[in-house]
């Protein structure tokens, strides 16, 4: 067992630190968070870098690093980069879609799809989440219907990170009744596709520089090798998904959560009230001694966890290290609050960061989902009906 | 005809998924029975993997050939040398 990050594994998190503090620097993101702006330009610098193929095979046009290593870049930039919004963006496509695509895509597929998306020269969006089904995913009722040699979709997906400026949806939808397993199937589909319309960015709360939005499938017909992976093989690559782009935001959220730190500090150690130096108050340095320890345990976690599914090992890593970070995310921005004062209540960084941080109890399953995830881990689930 | 098969993926099933409280028969439904779940799919998958060198590219994977113990068991055997 090694605590260290290797030398390579310390040039990717450098790397994402210089790109964050450089190209990624995004010196207009409060009035962008403010008017709920995303920037291309910034997502091109992300494709040109290679950050949006990070986990994807070299072969098959990416950088074909480990979550663990890429956790180590996406750390870096975590720290550098303020835009969170266009840092989960990116995570959604690369974290979330592309593994997806990877898992089901057979060679034709993967040549079309995976190695313009995986060059960042198309942005990807995953559709699961509807309004009726929310967290639990795959009680979904959009459906997927035969019809010839072609598949007709319908239904409504909200929520889908992405989804007003994405080239190329995966979505899901039910080919058959009964569990989720065998009856959810998954479909690429291009934007543009007659019967498929993207809404307009919703106006939340955080992450504001992150378009997020609806699907509507209105008979939307594809053809037949849109289908990816086997009829009814959709769930097991959603979860496969979903335990990829868990640990990888949450690699950003430990980065944010270093800038964080690090910015707390410095206004401790610089910030007199009176004569007295901040400083000297111990409800305040012992605050930020808390927010360094919520820290050291989210990055351990988030470390363990993309190391565990690098092997392929099954369990719910993945789950806890989203519920423990998403959690520390929230309590350290919420402290950074406390230690600024009224001016970290501001529109600037110190509030943003309170704003972005809570979007983590919602995307990727919610904070409450993660525990019921974990639950069902330790085998505590409901009687089985009989 | 995988009788040896059968009988461990039982025991791992039975210990695992139901606590070594429970049977279950060789031609039970393991889904329709709510003993698997996608979850504990995932969990069995990677079981198969260890034990016996089953690699399943996820994008072949046909549910219907692990809805039983048997039907696993006769997967796994001609899947593996």
């Amino acid at each position: 067992m090694d605590f260290e990050r290797s030398a390579e594994q310390e040039a990717l998190y450098q790397e994402g630190l210089a790109l964050g503090r450089g190209a990624l620097a995004a010196p207009d993101i409060t009035a962008r968070d403010r008017d709920g702006v995303f920037s291309p330009a910034l997502w091109r610098v992300c494709a040109e870098r290679g950050l949006l193929g990070a986990v994807t095979p070299a072969a098959l046009g990416g950088r074909g690093l480990s979550l663990l290593d890429a956790c180590m870049l996406a750390e870096g930039l975590g720290r550098g980069c303020p835009d969170a919004g266009l840092l989960f963006a990116a995570g959604a496509h690369l974290f979330g879609a592309l593994p997806a695509l990877e898992a089901l895509a057979d060679d034709a597929q993967r040549t079309r799809w995976l190695r313009p998306l995986a060059r960042g020269e198309a942005a990807a969006a995953l559709a699961v989440t509807e309004a009726g089904s929310g967290s639990s995913a795959f009680e979904m009722s959009a459906r997927a219907v035969r019809d010839g040699a072609d598949w007709v979709l319908s239904g409504e997906k909200r929520w889908v990170t992405n989804a007003p400026f994405a080239d190329v949806l995966l979505i899901f939808a039910r080919t058959g009744d009964g569990s989720a397993l065998g009856a959810i199937s998954c479909f690429v589909v291009p934007a543009g596709t007659p019967g498929l319309t993207a809404g307009p960015p919703e106006d939340l709360t955080g992450l504001r520089t992150c378009p997020v939005g609806s699907l509507t499938l209105d008979g939307c017909r594809v053809p037949a090798e849109s289908l990816l992976g086997q009829e009814g093989g959709g769930a097991l690559a959603f979860l496969h998904a979903m335990r990829w782009e868990r640990v990888g935001l949450m690699a950003f959220a430990v980065g944010a959560m270093q800038r964080q730190l690090d910015g707390c500090a410095r206004f401790v150690r610089r910030r007199r009230v009176g004569a007295t130096p901040l400083s000297a108050h111990q409800a305040v340095t012992h605050r930020v001694a808390e927010m360094a320890a919520r820290l050291e345990g989210a990055r351990a976690l988030v470390y363990r966890a993309a190391w565990r599914v690098d092997r392929g090992a099954a369990g719910a890593d993945a789950s806890i290290a989203k519920l423990a970070t998403g959690e520390a995310l929230v309590a350290n921005a919420l402290d950074a609050v406390r230690v600024h004062g009224a001016a970290g209540l501001r529109r600037g960084e110190v509030e943003r960061s309170l704003r972005d941080a809570v979007m983590s109890t919602a995307y990727s399953g919610t904070a409450d989902i993660q525990r019921a995830l974990i639950a069902q881990q330790l085998g505590l689930r409901p009687p089985r009906a009989r | 005809m995988h009788r040896a098969l059968e009988q461990t993926l039982t025991n791992y099933i039975v210990q695992e998924f139901l606590y070594g409280e429970g049977e279950v028969a060789a031609d039970t439904d393991l889904f329709e029975e709510r003993i698997l779940d996608s979850f504990s799919f995932l969990q069995l998958l990677s079981f198969l993997s260890e034990r016996w060198g089953l690699e399943v590219q996820m994008r072949d994977i046909t549910i219907d050939n692990f809805r039983t113990i048997e039907k696993i068991a006769a997967y796994t055997a001609s899947h593996t040398s």
